[in-house]
Protein backbone atom coordinates (compact mmCIF):
# COMPACT_ATOMS: atom_id res chain seq x y z
CA UNK A 1 0.00 0.00 0.00
CA UNK A 2 1.42 3.35 -0.84
CA UNK A 3 2.24 5.82 1.88
CA UNK A 4 -0.85 7.94 1.36
CA UNK A 5 -3.24 5.04 1.56
CA UNK A 6 -1.48 3.45 4.53
CA UNK A 7 -2.01 6.75 6.25
CA UNK A 8 -5.65 6.65 5.39
CA UNK A 9 -6.02 3.18 6.89
CA UNK A 10 -4.13 4.25 9.96
CA UNK A 11 -6.59 7.13 10.30
CA UNK A 12 -9.48 4.71 10.13
CA UNK A 13 -7.89 2.65 12.87
CA UNK A 14 -7.29 5.69 15.02
CA UNK A 15 -10.87 6.80 14.58
CA UNK A 16 -12.18 3.37 15.51
CA UNK A 17 -10.00 3.30 18.62
CA UNK A 18 -11.19 6.73 19.66
CA UNK A 19 -14.81 5.79 19.10
CA UNK A 20 -14.42 2.58 21.07
CA UNK A 21 -13.17 4.54 24.01
CA UNK A 22 -16.25 6.76 23.95
CA UNK A 23 -19.55 5.00 24.61
CA UNK A 24 -21.57 7.85 23.10
CA UNK A 25 -19.87 7.43 19.73
CA UNK A 26 -19.35 3.71 19.63
CA UNK A 27 -21.33 1.68 17.14
CA UNK A 28 -23.18 -0.54 19.56
CA UNK A 29 -22.38 -4.20 19.11
CA UNK A 30 -19.26 -3.69 16.99
CA UNK A 31 -15.89 -4.02 18.63
CA UNK A 32 -12.36 -4.07 17.35
CA UNK A 33 -10.67 -7.18 18.71
CA UNK A 34 -7.30 -7.02 17.07
CA UNK A 35 -5.40 -4.79 14.68
CA UNK A 36 -1.69 -5.38 15.02
CA UNK A 37 -0.87 -4.09 11.60
CA UNK A 38 -2.45 -2.72 8.47
CA UNK A 39 -3.01 -6.11 6.88
CA UNK A 40 -5.59 -7.86 8.97
CA UNK A 41 -8.10 -6.77 11.57
CA UNK A 42 -10.66 -8.68 13.61
CA UNK A 43 -13.97 -7.38 14.90
CA UNK A 44 -16.70 -8.87 16.99
CA UNK A 45 -20.23 -8.23 15.84
CA UNK A 46 -23.47 -8.75 17.64
CA UNK A 47 -26.96 -7.51 16.97
CA UNK A 48 -28.33 -5.68 19.97
CA UNK A 49 -32.05 -5.55 20.50
CA UNK A 50 -34.64 -7.88 19.08
CA UNK A 51 -33.40 -10.00 16.23
CA UNK A 52 -32.97 -13.58 15.16
CA UNK A 53 -29.38 -13.38 16.39
CA UNK A 54 -30.06 -12.38 19.96
CA UNK A 55 -27.23 -13.44 22.27
CA UNK A 56 -25.02 -14.50 19.40
CA UNK A 57 -21.55 -13.04 18.87
CA UNK A 58 -19.71 -13.33 15.57
CA UNK A 59 -16.18 -12.52 14.58
CA UNK A 60 -15.34 -10.75 11.38
CA UNK A 61 -11.96 -10.99 9.69
CA UNK A 62 -10.95 -8.08 7.46
CA UNK A 63 -7.91 -8.43 5.21
CA UNK A 64 -6.54 -5.53 3.24
CA UNK A 65 -5.37 -5.61 -0.30
CA UNK A 66 -2.24 -3.58 -1.06
CA UNK A 67 -4.51 -1.61 -3.33
CA UNK A 68 -6.92 -0.64 -0.59
CA UNK A 69 -9.00 1.55 -0.72
CA UNK A 70 -9.37 1.12 -4.47
CA UNK A 71 -9.92 -2.57 -3.98
CA UNK A 72 -12.30 -3.63 -1.22
CA UNK A 73 -10.92 -5.55 1.73
CA UNK A 74 -11.60 -9.30 1.92
CA UNK A 75 -14.19 -9.71 4.66
CA UNK A 76 -15.52 -12.94 6.10
CA UNK A 77 -16.84 -14.40 9.31
CA UNK A 78 -14.39 -16.40 11.37
CA UNK A 79 -15.12 -20.12 11.61
CA UNK A 80 -13.47 -21.86 14.54
CA UNK A 81 -14.30 -24.06 17.51
CA UNK A 82 -15.36 -21.03 19.47
CA UNK A 83 -17.05 -18.82 16.93
CA UNK A 84 -19.36 -19.82 14.13
CA UNK A 85 -20.66 -17.72 11.30
CA UNK A 86 -24.33 -16.66 11.51
CA UNK A 87 -26.93 -18.77 9.78
CA UNK A 88 -28.09 -16.28 7.20
CA UNK A 89 -29.17 -16.47 3.54
CA UNK A 90 -26.12 -14.43 2.52
CA UNK A 91 -23.53 -16.14 4.69
CA UNK A 92 -21.94 -19.44 3.73
CA UNK A 93 -20.85 -21.91 6.35
CA UNK A 94 -17.21 -21.24 5.49
CA UNK A 95 -17.73 -17.65 6.60
CA UNK A 96 -17.92 -16.08 3.16
CA UNK A 97 -20.42 -13.29 2.81
CA UNK A 98 -22.39 -12.29 -0.22
CA UNK A 99 -22.86 -8.53 0.10
CA UNK A 100 -22.52 -6.11 -2.74
CA UNK A 101 -20.67 -3.58 -0.60
CA UNK A 102 -17.80 -6.07 -0.55
CA UNK A 103 -17.81 -6.30 -4.33
CA UNK A 104 -19.46 -4.20 -7.00
CA UNK A 105 -20.74 -1.53 -4.64
CA UNK A 106 -17.48 -0.98 -2.81
CA UNK A 107 -16.28 2.60 -3.10
CA UNK A 108 -12.96 4.00 -1.90
CA UNK A 109 -14.93 6.66 -0.06
CA UNK A 110 -16.35 3.97 2.25
CA UNK A 111 -14.57 2.60 5.28
CA UNK A 112 -14.09 -0.57 7.26
CA UNK A 113 -16.60 0.67 9.83
CA UNK A 114 -19.17 1.19 7.06
CA UNK A 115 -18.71 -2.47 6.15
CA UNK A 116 -19.15 -3.61 9.74
CA UNK A 117 -22.32 -1.56 10.15
CA UNK A 118 -23.71 -2.83 6.86
CA UNK A 119 -23.10 -6.42 7.85
CA UNK A 120 -24.59 -5.82 11.26
CA UNK A 121 -27.76 -4.40 9.74
CA UNK A 122 -27.85 -7.24 7.24
CA UNK A 123 -28.14 -9.53 10.26
CA UNK A 124 -30.55 -7.26 12.11
CA UNK A 125 -33.01 -7.19 9.21
CA UNK A 126 -32.96 -10.94 8.60
CA UNK A 127 -36.44 -12.53 8.63
CA UNK A 128 -35.52 -16.15 8.44
CA UNK A 129 -32.45 -18.07 9.52
CA UNK A 130 -31.47 -20.24 6.62
CA UNK A 131 -28.37 -21.13 4.70
CA UNK A 132 -27.79 -19.74 1.24
CA UNK A 133 -28.97 -21.86 -1.62
CA UNK A 134 -26.21 -24.12 -2.83
CA UNK A 135 -24.18 -23.69 0.32
CA UNK A 136 -22.66 -27.15 0.28
CA UNK A 137 -21.57 -26.95 -3.34
CA UNK A 138 -20.08 -23.56 -2.79
CA UNK A 139 -18.21 -24.44 0.35
CA UNK A 140 -16.76 -27.55 -1.29
CA UNK A 141 -15.26 -25.57 -4.16
CA UNK A 142 -14.80 -22.10 -2.72
CA UNK A 143 -11.43 -20.39 -2.83
CA UNK A 144 -10.01 -19.42 0.53
CA UNK A 145 -10.15 -15.79 -0.35
CA UNK A 146 -13.78 -14.75 -0.85
CA UNK A 147 -12.66 -12.04 -3.21
CA UNK A 148 -11.91 -14.75 -5.74
CA UNK A 149 -15.60 -15.56 -5.87
CA UNK A 150 -17.74 -13.65 -8.26
CA UNK A 151 -21.05 -13.20 -6.50
CA UNK A 152 -24.09 -12.03 -8.40
CA UNK A 153 -26.31 -9.70 -6.41
CA UNK A 154 -30.04 -9.20 -6.59
CA UNK A 155 -32.16 -6.65 -4.86
CA UNK A 156 -33.03 -7.86 -1.46
CA UNK A 157 -36.63 -8.98 -1.59
CA UNK A 158 -36.53 -11.32 1.39
CA UNK B 1 13.60 7.31 3.12
CA UNK B 2 10.20 6.04 4.07
CA UNK B 3 9.75 2.37 4.74
CA UNK B 4 6.29 0.99 4.73
CA UNK B 5 6.62 -0.50 8.14
CA UNK B 6 3.25 -0.92 9.82
CA UNK B 7 4.71 -0.78 13.31
CA UNK B 8 6.31 2.53 12.54
CA UNK B 9 3.17 3.75 10.94
CA UNK B 10 1.01 2.72 13.86
CA UNK B 11 3.24 4.71 16.15
CA UNK B 12 3.49 7.74 13.94
CA UNK B 13 1.95 10.94 15.15
CA UNK B 14 1.82 12.88 11.92
CA UNK B 15 -1.71 11.80 11.16
CA UNK B 16 -3.88 14.86 10.76
CA UNK B 17 -7.59 14.90 10.40
CA UNK B 18 -10.57 17.16 11.03
CA UNK B 19 -10.92 15.97 14.62
CA UNK B 20 -7.74 17.87 15.41
CA UNK B 21 -10.21 20.73 15.76
CA UNK B 22 -12.73 21.00 18.57
CA UNK B 23 -16.39 20.31 17.76
CA UNK B 24 -18.46 23.07 16.19
CA UNK B 25 -19.94 24.00 19.54
CA UNK B 26 -16.49 25.26 20.55
CA UNK B 27 -15.03 26.44 17.24
CA UNK B 28 -17.84 26.76 14.69
CA UNK B 29 -17.00 25.59 11.21
CA UNK B 30 -13.35 24.67 11.61
CA UNK B 31 -13.78 20.93 11.67
CA UNK B 32 -16.13 21.14 8.70
CA UNK B 33 -13.71 23.40 6.88
CA UNK B 34 -10.83 21.01 7.37
CA UNK B 35 -13.04 18.20 6.17
CA UNK B 36 -14.19 20.14 3.12
CA UNK B 37 -10.62 20.62 1.97
CA UNK B 38 -9.90 16.90 2.09
CA UNK B 39 -10.17 14.31 -0.65
CA UNK B 40 -12.80 11.71 0.20
CA UNK B 41 -10.57 8.94 -1.12
CA UNK B 42 -7.23 9.51 0.61
CA UNK B 43 -8.55 11.78 3.41
CA UNK B 44 -5.62 14.13 2.88
CA UNK B 45 -5.80 17.78 1.94
CA UNK B 46 -6.34 17.87 -1.82
CA UNK B 47 -3.29 17.35 -4.00
CA UNK B 48 -3.79 18.54 -7.58
CA UNK B 49 -7.58 18.64 -7.19
CA UNK B 50 -9.72 17.83 -10.20
CA UNK B 51 -13.48 17.97 -10.67
CA UNK B 52 -15.42 15.19 -12.37
CA UNK B 53 -18.43 15.90 -14.57
CA UNK B 54 -20.74 15.25 -11.62
CA UNK B 55 -19.02 18.07 -9.72
CA UNK B 56 -17.28 15.94 -7.09
CA UNK B 57 -13.68 16.78 -6.43
CA UNK B 58 -10.71 14.44 -5.74
CA UNK B 59 -6.96 14.47 -5.93
CA UNK B 60 -6.01 13.88 -9.52
CA UNK B 61 -4.01 10.77 -8.67
CA UNK B 62 -6.76 9.36 -6.42
CA UNK B 63 -9.33 9.90 -9.17
CA UNK B 64 -7.05 8.29 -11.74
CA UNK B 65 -6.50 5.27 -9.53
CA UNK B 66 -10.22 4.93 -8.98
CA UNK B 67 -11.19 5.31 -12.63
CA UNK B 68 -8.82 2.55 -13.62
CA UNK B 69 -10.96 0.31 -11.40
CA UNK B 70 -14.32 1.60 -12.50
CA UNK B 71 -15.27 4.55 -14.76
CA UNK B 72 -17.56 6.21 -12.24
CA UNK B 73 -17.44 8.78 -9.49
CA UNK B 74 -16.85 6.94 -6.19
CA UNK B 75 -19.26 9.26 -4.39
CA UNK B 76 -22.30 9.35 -6.67
CA UNK B 77 -21.47 6.66 -9.28
CA UNK B 78 -22.14 9.00 -12.17
CA UNK B 79 -20.08 8.19 -15.20
CA UNK B 80 -16.60 9.73 -15.18
CA UNK B 81 -13.55 9.75 -17.39
CA UNK B 82 -10.04 11.08 -17.12
CA UNK B 83 -10.51 12.92 -20.39
CA UNK B 84 -13.21 15.07 -18.81
CA UNK B 85 -11.29 16.05 -15.67
CA UNK B 86 -11.33 19.76 -14.97
CA UNK B 87 -8.50 21.13 -12.88
CA UNK B 88 -9.58 23.07 -9.82
CA UNK B 89 -7.07 25.84 -9.13
CA UNK B 90 -9.46 27.60 -6.76
CA UNK B 91 -9.54 24.58 -4.48
CA UNK B 92 -5.80 24.22 -4.80
CA UNK B 93 -5.35 27.81 -3.70
CA UNK B 94 -7.62 27.32 -0.72
CA UNK B 95 -5.70 24.20 0.32
CA UNK B 96 -2.36 25.94 -0.02
CA UNK B 97 -3.54 28.76 2.21
CA UNK B 98 -5.08 26.33 4.70
CA UNK B 99 -1.84 24.36 4.96
CA UNK B 100 -0.20 27.58 6.08
CA UNK B 101 -3.00 28.58 8.39
CA UNK B 102 -3.79 25.20 9.93
CA UNK B 103 -0.95 24.87 12.47
CA UNK B 104 -1.43 28.47 13.41
CA UNK B 105 -5.17 28.13 13.92
CA UNK B 106 -4.63 25.04 16.04
CA UNK B 107 -2.16 26.91 18.17
CA UNK B 108 -4.46 29.86 18.64
CA UNK B 109 -7.25 27.54 19.69
CA UNK B 110 -4.97 25.86 22.21
CA UNK B 111 -3.99 29.20 23.51
CA UNK B 112 -7.52 30.48 23.80
CA UNK B 113 -8.57 27.37 25.67
CA UNK B 114 -5.55 27.63 27.95
CA UNK B 115 -6.38 31.20 28.68
CA UNK B 116 -9.99 30.55 29.32
CA UNK B 117 -9.11 27.93 31.89
CA UNK B 118 -6.39 29.95 33.59
CA UNK B 119 -7.86 33.43 33.30
CA UNK B 120 -9.77 33.19 36.52
CA UNK B 121 -6.85 32.00 38.67
CA UNK B 122 -4.07 34.37 37.74
CA UNK B 123 -2.75 36.47 34.95
CA UNK B 124 0.31 34.41 34.16
CA UNK B 125 1.34 34.48 30.55
CA UNK B 126 0.38 31.55 28.42
CA UNK B 127 3.07 28.95 28.10
CA UNK B 128 4.95 27.91 25.00
CA UNK B 129 3.78 30.69 22.71
CA UNK B 130 5.46 33.76 21.45
CA UNK B 131 3.84 36.75 23.14
CA UNK B 132 3.10 38.68 19.98
CA UNK B 133 1.18 35.94 18.28
CA UNK B 134 -2.26 37.20 17.41
CA UNK B 135 -4.92 35.67 19.56
CA UNK B 136 -8.65 35.73 19.71
CA UNK B 137 -9.08 39.24 20.99
CA UNK B 138 -11.73 38.61 23.59
CA UNK B 139 -9.64 36.09 25.45
CA UNK B 140 -6.33 37.85 25.31
CA UNK B 141 -6.43 40.25 28.23
CA UNK B 142 -4.53 38.19 30.81
CA UNK B 143 -1.36 38.12 28.76
CA UNK B 144 -0.99 41.81 28.01
CA UNK B 145 1.40 42.27 30.85
CA UNK B 146 3.86 39.75 29.52
CA UNK B 147 4.79 42.16 26.81
CA UNK B 148 6.75 45.44 26.78
CA UNK B 149 5.21 48.86 26.43
CA UNK B 150 5.76 48.94 22.72
CA UNK B 151 3.17 46.29 22.24
CA UNK B 152 0.45 47.73 20.07
CA UNK B 153 -1.96 45.37 21.77
CA UNK B 154 -3.80 42.28 20.78
CA UNK B 155 -6.27 43.94 18.49
CA UNK B 156 -3.51 44.30 15.94
CA UNK B 157 -3.23 40.64 15.31
CA UNK B 158 -6.70 40.00 14.22
CA UNK B 159 -7.36 42.82 11.86
CA UNK B 160 -3.90 44.13 11.19
CA UNK B 161 -2.01 43.59 7.97
CA UNK B 162 0.86 41.52 9.27
CA UNK B 163 -0.43 38.09 8.45
CA UNK B 164 3.13 36.86 8.22
CA UNK B 165 4.02 36.86 11.85
CA UNK B 166 2.59 33.45 12.65
CA UNK B 167 4.33 31.88 9.69
CA UNK B 168 7.71 33.16 10.64
CA UNK B 169 7.06 31.80 14.03
CA UNK B 170 6.28 28.32 12.77
CA UNK B 171 9.27 28.22 10.52
CA UNK B 172 11.58 29.11 13.34
CA UNK B 173 10.23 26.19 15.26
CA UNK B 174 10.64 23.60 12.57
CA UNK B 175 13.63 24.69 10.56
CA UNK B 176 16.12 25.63 13.21
CA UNK B 177 18.40 22.68 12.61
CA UNK B 178 18.48 22.45 8.86
CA UNK B 179 21.63 24.46 8.44
CA UNK B 180 24.14 21.93 9.64
CA UNK B 181 23.90 19.76 6.55
CA UNK B 182 24.62 22.02 3.67
CA UNK B 183 27.30 20.89 1.33
CA UNK B 184 26.16 17.55 -0.04
CA UNK B 185 23.48 14.91 0.14
CA UNK B 186 23.42 11.24 -0.60
CA UNK B 187 21.42 10.63 -3.76
CA UNK B 188 18.45 8.44 -2.81
CA UNK B 189 18.60 6.71 -6.19
CA UNK B 190 22.27 5.87 -6.77
CA UNK B 191 23.65 6.52 -3.30
CA UNK B 192 26.46 8.75 -4.49
CA UNK B 193 27.33 11.95 -2.76
CA UNK B 194 26.10 14.98 -4.67
CA UNK B 195 26.41 18.70 -3.94
CA UNK B 196 23.09 19.90 -2.68
CA UNK B 197 22.91 22.61 -5.28
CA UNK B 198 23.29 20.03 -8.00
CA UNK B 199 21.09 17.23 -6.77
CA UNK B 200 18.11 18.10 -8.92
CA UNK B 201 20.27 18.34 -11.99
CA UNK B 202 21.86 15.04 -10.97
CA UNK B 203 18.50 13.31 -10.73
CA UNK B 204 17.33 14.87 -13.95
CA UNK B 205 20.26 13.27 -15.75
CA UNK B 206 19.39 9.89 -14.21
CA UNK B 207 22.42 9.99 -11.94
CA UNK B 208 24.89 10.39 -14.77
CA UNK B 209 26.39 13.72 -13.75
CA UNK B 210 27.40 15.88 -10.82
CA UNK B 211 28.26 13.23 -8.29
CA UNK B 212 31.24 13.89 -6.04
CA UNK B 213 34.12 11.47 -6.00
CA UNK B 214 34.40 12.10 -2.32
CA UNK B 215 37.13 10.36 -0.43
CA UNK B 216 35.15 8.06 1.80
CA UNK B 217 32.10 8.90 3.81
CA UNK B 218 30.92 12.42 4.09
CA UNK B 219 30.97 13.31 7.72
CA UNK B 220 27.94 15.53 7.51
CA UNK B 221 25.64 12.90 6.06
CA UNK B 222 23.92 11.84 9.21
CA UNK B 223 20.49 10.37 8.66
CA UNK B 224 18.59 13.27 10.10
CA UNK B 225 20.74 15.75 8.29
CA UNK B 226 19.91 13.96 5.08
CA UNK B 227 16.26 14.08 5.75
CA UNK B 228 16.33 17.76 6.51
CA UNK B 229 18.34 18.45 3.43
CA UNK B 230 15.83 16.59 1.35
CA UNK B 231 12.79 18.17 2.81
CA UNK B 232 14.39 21.57 2.45
CA UNK B 233 15.16 20.83 -1.13
CA UNK B 234 11.73 19.54 -1.97
CA UNK B 235 9.71 21.97 0.10
CA UNK B 236 11.59 24.96 -1.15
CA UNK B 237 10.77 24.01 -4.64
CA UNK B 238 7.17 23.25 -3.99
CA UNK B 239 6.49 26.63 -2.54
CA UNK B 240 7.76 28.13 -5.76
CA UNK B 241 10.82 29.77 -4.27
CA UNK B 242 13.28 27.83 -6.39
CA UNK B 243 14.63 30.17 -8.98
CA UNK B 244 16.89 27.50 -10.39
CA UNK B 245 14.05 25.52 -11.79
CA UNK B 246 14.81 25.03 -15.44
CA UNK B 247 12.20 26.74 -17.58
CA UNK B 248 12.67 24.12 -20.24
CA UNK B 249 11.42 21.39 -17.95
CA UNK B 250 8.22 23.22 -17.14
CA UNK B 251 7.49 23.97 -20.74
CA UNK B 252 8.34 20.52 -21.95
CA UNK B 253 5.67 18.98 -19.74
CA UNK B 254 2.59 17.96 -21.62
CA UNK B 255 0.37 15.03 -20.74
CA UNK B 256 1.55 11.58 -21.72
CA UNK B 257 -0.87 9.77 -24.03
CA UNK B 258 -2.60 6.70 -22.72
CA UNK B 259 -1.28 3.53 -24.31
CA UNK B 260 -3.58 0.73 -25.43
CA UNK B 261 -1.52 -2.10 -24.11
CA UNK B 262 -3.64 -4.86 -25.58
CA UNK B 263 -2.40 -4.07 -29.07
CA UNK B 264 1.22 -3.57 -28.01
CA UNK B 265 3.89 -6.23 -27.99
CA UNK B 266 6.16 -6.58 -24.96
CA UNK B 267 8.99 -5.00 -26.92
CA UNK B 268 6.87 -1.94 -27.71
CA UNK B 269 5.93 -1.50 -24.07
CA UNK B 270 9.60 -1.72 -23.14
CA UNK B 271 10.29 0.98 -25.70
CA UNK B 272 7.65 3.18 -24.12
CA UNK B 273 9.27 2.69 -20.73
CA UNK B 274 12.75 3.29 -22.07
CA UNK B 275 11.58 6.52 -23.67
CA UNK B 276 10.67 7.69 -20.17
CA UNK B 277 13.94 6.43 -18.67
CA UNK B 278 12.09 3.80 -16.69
CA UNK B 279 13.15 0.26 -15.93
CA UNK B 280 12.30 -2.33 -18.57
CA UNK B 281 12.67 -5.29 -16.24
CA UNK B 282 9.90 -7.70 -15.36
CA UNK B 283 7.11 -9.58 -17.08
CA UNK B 284 4.41 -8.11 -19.24
CA UNK B 285 1.99 -7.30 -16.42
CA UNK B 286 4.74 -5.58 -14.48
CA UNK B 287 5.74 -3.57 -17.52
CA UNK B 288 2.16 -2.47 -18.07
CA UNK B 289 1.47 -1.50 -14.50
CA UNK B 290 4.76 0.37 -14.32
CA UNK B 291 3.91 2.37 -17.41
CA UNK B 292 0.32 2.99 -16.26
CA UNK B 293 1.59 4.19 -12.94
CA UNK B 294 4.08 6.54 -14.51
CA UNK B 295 1.47 8.02 -16.85
CA UNK B 296 -0.87 8.57 -13.90
CA UNK B 297 1.82 10.18 -11.73
CA UNK B 298 3.08 12.31 -14.56
CA UNK B 299 -0.30 13.53 -15.74
CA UNK B 300 -1.64 14.05 -12.23
CA UNK B 301 1.32 16.32 -11.59
CA UNK B 302 0.26 18.43 -14.56
CA UNK B 303 -3.10 18.98 -12.89
CA UNK B 304 -1.34 21.19 -10.34
CA UNK B 305 -0.86 24.81 -11.14
CA UNK B 306 2.61 25.31 -12.65
CA UNK B 307 4.16 26.85 -9.56
CA UNK B 308 3.22 23.83 -7.46
CA UNK B 309 4.31 21.12 -9.87
CA UNK B 310 6.83 18.59 -8.74
CA UNK B 311 10.01 18.10 -10.66
CA UNK B 312 10.64 15.07 -12.76
CA UNK B 313 13.23 14.01 -10.21
CA UNK B 314 10.61 13.92 -7.49
CA UNK B 315 8.24 11.91 -9.61
CA UNK B 316 11.01 9.42 -10.26
CA UNK B 317 11.53 9.11 -6.54
CA UNK B 318 7.84 8.44 -6.02
CA UNK B 319 7.94 5.90 -8.78
CA UNK B 320 10.83 4.18 -7.09
CA UNK B 321 9.02 4.05 -3.78
CA UNK B 322 5.99 2.61 -5.49
CA UNK B 323 8.10 -0.16 -7.02
CA UNK B 324 9.58 -0.95 -3.63
CA UNK B 325 6.15 -1.17 -2.03
CA UNK B 326 4.99 -3.49 -4.74
CA UNK B 327 8.00 -5.69 -4.42
CA UNK B 328 7.56 -5.82 -0.67
CA UNK B 329 3.91 -6.81 -0.83
CA UNK B 330 4.63 -9.50 -3.42
CA UNK B 331 7.46 -10.97 -1.45
CA UNK B 332 5.64 -10.89 1.83
CA UNK B 333 2.23 -12.46 1.43
CA UNK B 334 0.25 -12.35 4.59
CA UNK B 335 0.01 -15.54 6.53
CA UNK B 336 -2.65 -15.51 9.15
CA UNK B 337 -2.08 -17.15 12.43
CA UNK B 338 -5.61 -17.81 13.51
CA UNK B 339 -4.44 -19.70 16.59
CA UNK B 340 -2.65 -16.66 17.86
CA UNK B 341 -5.69 -14.51 17.34
CA UNK B 342 -7.92 -17.03 19.07
CA UNK B 343 -5.71 -17.24 22.11
CA UNK B 344 -5.42 -13.49 22.32
CA UNK B 345 -9.14 -13.08 22.17
CA UNK B 346 -10.37 -15.93 24.28
CA UNK B 347 -11.02 -13.76 27.30
CA UNK B 348 -12.53 -10.99 25.28
CA UNK B 349 -14.74 -13.42 23.47
CA UNK B 350 -16.05 -14.97 26.64
CA UNK B 351 -16.73 -11.56 28.06
CA UNK B 352 -18.75 -10.65 25.00
CA UNK B 353 -20.77 -13.81 25.15
CA UNK B 354 -21.37 -13.18 28.82
CA UNK B 355 -22.54 -9.69 28.13
CA UNK B 356 -24.76 -10.70 25.28
CA UNK B 357 -26.45 -13.26 27.50
CA UNK B 358 -26.49 -11.01 30.53
CA UNK B 359 -28.48 -8.14 29.16
CA UNK B 360 -30.92 -9.21 26.52
CA UNK B 361 -31.56 -6.43 24.06
CA UNK B 362 -32.40 -3.22 25.80
CA UNK B 363 -30.55 -1.23 23.21
CA UNK B 364 -31.88 -0.98 19.73
CA UNK B 365 -29.46 -1.70 16.94
CA UNK B 366 -27.78 1.42 15.70
CA UNK B 367 -29.12 2.35 12.31
CA UNK B 368 -27.84 5.69 11.14
CA UNK B 369 -29.07 6.96 7.79
CA UNK B 370 -25.88 6.11 6.04
CA UNK B 371 -25.88 2.54 7.15
CA UNK B 372 -29.54 2.09 6.34
CA UNK B 373 -28.93 3.01 2.76
CA UNK B 374 -25.87 0.83 2.70
CA UNK B 375 -27.73 -2.14 3.99
CA UNK B 376 -30.15 -1.84 1.14
CA UNK B 377 -27.24 -2.67 -1.04
CA UNK B 378 -26.33 -5.83 0.76
CA UNK B 379 -28.16 -8.13 -1.50
CA UNK B 380 -28.99 -11.74 -2.01
CA UNK B 381 -26.92 -13.64 -4.41
CA UNK B 382 -26.38 -16.31 -6.94
CA UNK B 383 -23.07 -17.97 -7.36
CA UNK B 384 -21.09 -18.02 -10.48
CA UNK B 385 -18.28 -20.00 -8.99
CA UNK B 386 -14.78 -18.88 -8.19
CA UNK B 387 -13.09 -16.41 -10.48
CA UNK B 388 -9.71 -17.37 -11.82
CA UNK B 389 -9.69 -20.45 -9.67
CA UNK B 390 -7.60 -22.24 -12.26
CA UNK B 391 -4.05 -22.58 -11.06
CA UNK B 392 -4.84 -20.98 -7.75
CA UNK B 393 -2.09 -21.97 -5.40
CA UNK B 394 -4.31 -23.63 -2.78
CA UNK B 395 -3.62 -20.68 -0.56
CA UNK B 396 -4.11 -21.45 3.09
CA UNK B 397 -5.47 -18.00 3.73
CA UNK B 398 -2.83 -16.08 1.96
CA UNK B 399 -3.23 -12.54 0.88
CA UNK B 400 -1.08 -11.63 -2.03
CA UNK B 401 -0.98 -8.42 -3.92
CA UNK B 402 -2.55 -9.96 -6.98
CA UNK B 403 -5.97 -11.14 -6.03
CA UNK B 404 -6.90 -11.59 -9.65
CA UNK B 405 -3.89 -13.87 -10.17
ZN1 LIG C 1 -6.85 12.08 -2.57
ZN1 LIG D 1 -19.86 12.39 -8.17
ZN1 LIG E 1 21.79 9.57 -8.10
Amino acid sequence: MSVVYSRRLKKELQEIQIEQADPTKRAAGIQLLQADDLKIWFFSIEVLGESLYKNEVFHLMVRFDPEYPFKSPAVQFVVSDKVKPPVHPHVYTNGHICASILGDDWSPTLSVMAICITIQSMLASCKKKELPEGNDDYVRTAPDNPKKTRFVYHDDTV
Amino acid sequence: MWKNDPKELLNSTDIQDPTDFPPSSTTPGLRALDNALRCKICQELYEAPVVLTCGHCFCSLCARNQLSEKPACPTCWKEAAISSFRVNPAMEEAVTAWKDARPFVLRVIDEAIDLRTTASESSRPAKRHKPDTPVLSNSVSPRKQSRGHDNPGPSRGRDGPDGNTPNDDVEQDTCSNTNNSKSSVECPVCGKSVPMTKINAHLDTNCKHYSILSGGKNASSSKSGQKDAWSKLLDGKRSGKDKERPEAEVEAMSPLPKASYTVLKDKQIRDLLAAQDLSTAGDRSQLISRHERWVALYNANLDRSPALRKRLAELRLEMRRWEEDRRASRKDPLKIDITEYRRANKAEFERLVQRARGKPGQESPRAPDSSASLSDRAASCDLRGPVGASGSETDTILVTSDVEG
